[in-house]
């Protein structure tokens, strides 16, 4: 069993430093020279170094400074992260992506001490330079310290140490406040995913990298920088999925963490006989949506060990994790970790209390307290049920119900679910028009009718009320959010 | 760059990519339905055509491509 670690510091000192000095941490690969480039654990730790050297010299009094990372996945993106946590500051994750709007209300709340990007101009560059042109830097600033020889031992384990913004379907985005204790609470249960591998390869030296794409500002990507170190594992980094069959032959990566459009794409290389485009990959980690049961059955019964996260940003991520491949199991969320606690309220909502639930919202304890009860549930705002075999489905989402004149509650991402199915509908969002159930459907308009027709089948398959009884049609595509949600009000 | 070689260039790349034949391809083939391409090969392709025009394509055009005709249009238009 491998040993989990419950800090930052022994993480940086021991598993890198000592235990797994000599194995590789990360890779990347360079487009312009066409090489990819290894970074083993003891340079990975002495950069560490660098950056808790440099932050401490240029940012004065920096506990609990807030520092933020604005830019795509690289190694500088690792080397800060665990260089401003060690030195005492409070990282602060932004998606480079959001509009100006979004990213300065975030910056205003936060009030960040530094902001670290690339340079690179994701849209906002201009206004950024321009109202925090002062506390801007490279994010290679390290390189020029001398690594620190003493490691500071300065996190309060329930101190606030990552803040990381996660966007309602409505109103303005909130800061998730996660701990050390948060993070670490998470690790067995993640780390058990390498250790699952290696029982179903019966392989107890297995050494497995992971080709991480998603961006890091999200968690399920990012907490891989604490759990893969565990493991003395190697995370092969990716800035952009453009050059995913590339890098995936130049960094041989057996697991991937997964959202359903890429585990749509990856399902259709294996369903055509293109298995082999994907190198090594036989483990791909599916989290942050509904993922279609069909496709993660044809995944498994062609050699891929599939692996489905359930969890939140406020729950630290992986607050159940399914490793069942068989038919009547691979579309739940799992069985719960022993870590946590779970209860389903009398209406379904599936609720979560332990360690990684996070310390709040940032400034708002008033939308704290609507997620956290007096007895310390965190409410998921996602309704679940279990089977008798002890396993979680998640069935829809408690805040966009559709409830009905009749009573009937009625799940609109199980009815879009569906509508997916049908090739001509690009995307759709199903709400309530005029007390009916309805739908709003991007697609060609040479396709409406057909679209039309596929809803009066499908019609025919469901409770009578359940029927859409509103078709409207958007020529363009429907309004999303900052996570790329689509927007329902 | 002539229109005829854009699209012999991207003929030749959909066919390294995702085995597509040159002849199954027309300037209005889509690319999602007719090519039966995934998301994440278009990419691969955008990927692709960077680097053998030497140009970057900004993300926000990305979702313009929906068809072969619109790949050759930004590349006609952009490639010198």
């Amino acid at each position: 069993m491998i040993k989990v670690l419950d800090n930052v510091y022994d993480l940086v000192t021991l598993n890198m430093e000592q235990r797994f000095s000599e194995r590789v941490a990360l890779r990347f690969y360079d487009k312009e020279t066409d090489e990819v480039t290894a970074v083993h654990y003891k340079d990975y730790a002495r950069d560490i170094r660098r950056a808790v050297n440099y932050f401490q010299s240029t940012i004065p009094d920096i506990k609990g400074k807030k520092i933020c990372l604005l830019n795509k996945n690289s190694y500088e993106y690792a080397v800060n992260t665990f260089g401003i946590i060690l030195a005492g500051g409070v990282l602060v994750l932004l998606n480079q992506h959001k509009s100006w709007d979004e990213l300065s209300y975030e910056l205003g709340l936060v009030e960040p001490a530094a902001i670290l990007t690339d340079g690179d101009d994701y849209g906002t560059k201009e206004q950024l330079q321009a109202a925090y042109g002062s506390i801007l830097r490279p994010m290679d600033g390290f390189r020029a310290y001398e690594p620190v020889a003493e490691m500071p031992r300065c996190i309060g384990h329930d101190d606030l140490m990552i803040l990381m913004f996660t966007s309602g379907t409505t109103g303005r985005s909130k800061g998730v406040m996660l701990s050390e204790r948060n993070f670490f609470s998470v690790m067995r249960a993640h780390v058990q995913i390498g250790e699952r591998m290696m029982e179903y390869k019966h392989d107890p030296e297995l050494v497995v990298s992971q080709y991480t794409v998603l961006p890091m500002f999200h968690l399920g990507a990012f907490i891989c920088l604490f759990s893969w170190a565990h493991g003395g594992w190697a995370l092969n980094i990716s800035g952009d999925i453009r050059n995913f069959y590339k890098e995936i032959r130049r960094m041989p990566s057996q697991v991937m963490a997964v959202v359903p459009v890429i585990m749509n794409s990856l399902h259709k290389d294996v369903m055509r006989g293109r298995k082999e485009r994907l190198g090594e990959l036989w483990v791909p980690i599916c989290s942050s949506a509904m993922f279609d049961p069909q496709v993660m059955l044809d995944m498994a019964t062609n050699g891929m060990f599939v692996v489905q996260t359930y969890g939140a940003t406020e729950t630290c991520g992986d607050g159940i994790i399914n490793y069942a491949q068989d038919a009547k199991h691979i579309g739940a969320v799992g069985q719960g970790n022993d870590y946590l606690d779970y209860k389903l309220e009398p209406d379904g909502e599936l609720c979560i209390r332990g360690d990684s639930i996070m310390l709040g919202y940032y400034k708002d304890p008033e939308a704290t307290a609507a997620v956290i009860d007096k007895d310390g549930w965190f409410h998921t705002g996602d309704l679940a049920r279990v089977d008798e075999d002890g396993y979680y489905y998640i069935t829809g989402r408690k805040k966009n119900l559709i409830i009905l004149d009749s009573g009937e509650n009625v799940s609109p991402e199980e009815l879009e679910g569906m509508l997916e199915k049908c090739p001509a509908v690009q995307e759709c969002i199903v709400k309530e028009l005029g007390k009916k159930i309805g739908v709003v459907v991007y697609c060609e308009k040479e396709h409406q009718q057909t679209v039309r027709d596929f809803i009066a089948q499908m019609n025919r398959t469901v409770p009578l009320y359940k029927r859409i009884g509103v078709v409207e049609f958007s020529e363009t595509p429907l309004p999303r959010n900052g996570a790329g949600k689509l927007v329902r009000k | 760059m002539e229109r005829a070689e854009i699209i012999s260039q991207i003929t030749a790349i959909l066919e390294d990519v995702a085995e597509v034949s040159p002849e199954d391809v027309t300037e209005s083939s889509v690319l999602m339905d007719d090519l039966d391409l995934s998301s994440m090969e278009i990419l691969t392709i955008v990927a692709d055509l960077e680097e053998t025009f030497g140009l970057r394509i900004p993300e926000k055009e990305l979702r313009n491509f929906v068809t072969m005709g619109d790949l050759v249009d930004y590349l006609a238009a952009n490639v010198g």
